[in-house]
């Protein structure tokens, strides 16, 4: 048992990558050497090491001094005000997804027409309206393409 | 000090992990009455909420009267088809119904199952806590005990539109599970039946009861017997209830009558929405008790709208029933005795043995 604690603190001392790949998996081999002379863990969930100690009072103390915290009981009232404080934030999300859908519907919608009357217009331009160019990342109507990205990406502090 | 702590942690450390849930104290939701709106300026986040409820009810009760206006201006016009009327009266329906069902009044009422039938609201929460479990159990219960396929055919059934509510003469105000197993006595008066229906105007139906489990001796089987049949009676979205006075009783009541050594009897009672949807009235027609319910509905042109069942098998009750309504001698089904091999013509144990 001991042996296997002492090799996994070699491995963690070694500060050489390779190293302390080879030391770990050494580690977990004496681990299991050790665990398989004390015949592996008892039942499913027993520990494989000893739960006693200084290190374990002080851990026990940390986690069990404090009874947990509960949360206020809700009163009848409470409940009715979460009740609605859930409808109505259904509602807002339903109302601000169907606004955002209207919207993409109508871009798409002005689009299509846009299309539409370019075809009626003129065939070789919405052929080439309709080709989609090799290799690009941005519309090139956003702005020029330069050859270096600009000094400042973008704007955290106000974006 | 520091040994009484270590005393408590090592006591806790053996303790279950506490619940998290918050506790609902709901004794006084019961006890109340009327709806008590819950305070404002506690809850920062519910002041919002009720204001943007408030806001949306508002918008979708202009909708509605604007659904209103054009549904109104439909059916005056004459143009306007069947179809394109009932389109926009379930838009008006539908829009009615958004704007009222965030009310937490609205809510609570229909939990404590007071509906007010005249707002559409009431109509869709009523018709939605019906599909929500009872609408359920009688379905199963229906083809867990085989009503349907032995009576109608599932497929025609599909999902009654209306719930059927059957209250025995006793106790008018209890309604009876679908399925459920009742003393014979207690139907010794006829029912009471009702019809609750979310969308329809006044229709006329026919109520049928069936007896599906009638012993046939001579072909050592069951076949269906009509107990009741009583046609042109009135339901409606806003009458559920209708007396059996005011329809035209076909077939008398007859109480049910499971003959002794007879298995439990299934009593399904069916109602019918009349042709023509619901406006042809039924003549004074001469119906059989050993009528089946199949050829019965195409014969008339019936469509089903509600359908429910209880079962009952025999006791004393029932043979009073036969002597009183029936005027026949009780029968008494069963497998004969079978007779004893140990016991000698003079009633007394056979010696097995020579020399005893």
């Amino acid at each position: 048992m001991s042996g296997s604690v002492r090799a996994i603190s070699t491995a963690l001392s070694t500060s050489h990558r390779g190293g302390l790949l080879l030391r770990a998996t050494k580690a977990t081999k004496e681990v299991k050497r050790a665990s398989s002379r004390t015949g592996g863990s008892g039942g499913s969930g027993a520990p494989s090491h000893e739960v006693s100690g200084a290190r374990y009072e002080m851990m026990k103390q940390i986690l069990y001094q404090e009874e947990p915290r509960q949360l206020p009981p809700l009163s009848t009232e409470d409940v009715d005000r979460h009740m609605t404080i859930m409808r109505a934030q259904k509602i807002f999300h339903m109302t601000a997804s169907a606004t955002r859908r209207a919207e993409r519907m109508a871009k798409f919608e002005s689009m299509r027409s846009a299309y539409e009357a370019l075809a009626d217009l003129d065939q070789r331009l919405f052929d080439g309206a309709c080709q989609k160019e090799a290799n690009a990342t941005f519309p090139r109507q956003m702005r020029v393409p330069t050859e270096t990205p600009p000094t400042k990406i973008w704007d955290y502090l106000t974006k | 000090m520091n040994s009484a702590r270590r005393a408590l942690t090592l006591a806790r450390f053996g303790r279950k992990a506490a619940t998290s849930q918050p506790r609902i104290q709901t004794l006084c939701r019961r006890l109340q009455s009327t709806y008590v709106r819950p305070a404002t300026g506690v809850n920062p986040a519910y002041d919002e909420a009720v204001k943007i409820i408030d806001a949306y009810a508002a918008k979708k009760a202009a909708e509605t009267e604007v659904a209103a206006k054009e549904l109104a201006q439909a059916q005056g016009s004459g143009t306007a088809t069947e179809a394109q009327i009932s389109a926009l009266k379930k838009k008006w329906f539908d829009l009615a119904v958004e704007a009222e069902i965030n009310d937490p009044e609205v809510l609570w009422s229909a939990k404590q199952g007071k509906y007010d039938l005249s707002r559409p609201v009431f109509l869709h929460l009523r018709e939605q806590a019906w599909r929500g479990r009872p609408l359920e159990i009688l379905m199963q219960r229906l083809l867990q005990m085989f009503v349907l396929p032995d009576m109608l055919d599932p497929r025609d059934v599909g999902t009654p539109s209306a719930q059927l509510n059957i209250a025995l003469a006793g106790s008018p105000d209890s309604v009876l599970e679908p399925g459920s197993i009742i003393d014979p006595s207690e139907a010794r008066e006829q029912p009471e039946i009702e019809l609750v229906k979310s969308h329809e105007d006044s229709r006329l139906h026919t109520l049928v009861m069936v007896d599906l489990d009638e012993p046939l001796e001579m072909q050592q089987t069951f076949r269906e017997q009509f107990h009741w049949v009583v046609a042109n009676l009135p339901f409606s979205k806003s009458q559920s209830k209708a007396k059996p006075a005011d329809g035209l009783t076909l077939l008398p009541y007859v109480p049910p009558h499971p003959a002794k050594g007879t298995p439990n009897h299934r009593y399904a009672f069916v109602l019918f929405e009349q042709g023509e949807n619901g406006s042809s009235t039924m003549e004074s027609v001469e119906v059989s008790r050993d009528s089946v319910l199949r050829s019965f509905a195409a014969q008339h042109d019936l469509r089903l709208a509600g359908i429910s069942f209880f079962r009952a098998s025999w006791n004393e009750s029932v043979d009073d029933v036969y002597r009183d309504v029936l005027k026949q001698a009780p029968p008494n089904f069963g497998e004969a005795p079978t007779p004893r091999s140990d016991i000698g013509p003079d009633g007394r144990k056979i010696n097995v043995y020579e020399n005893y």
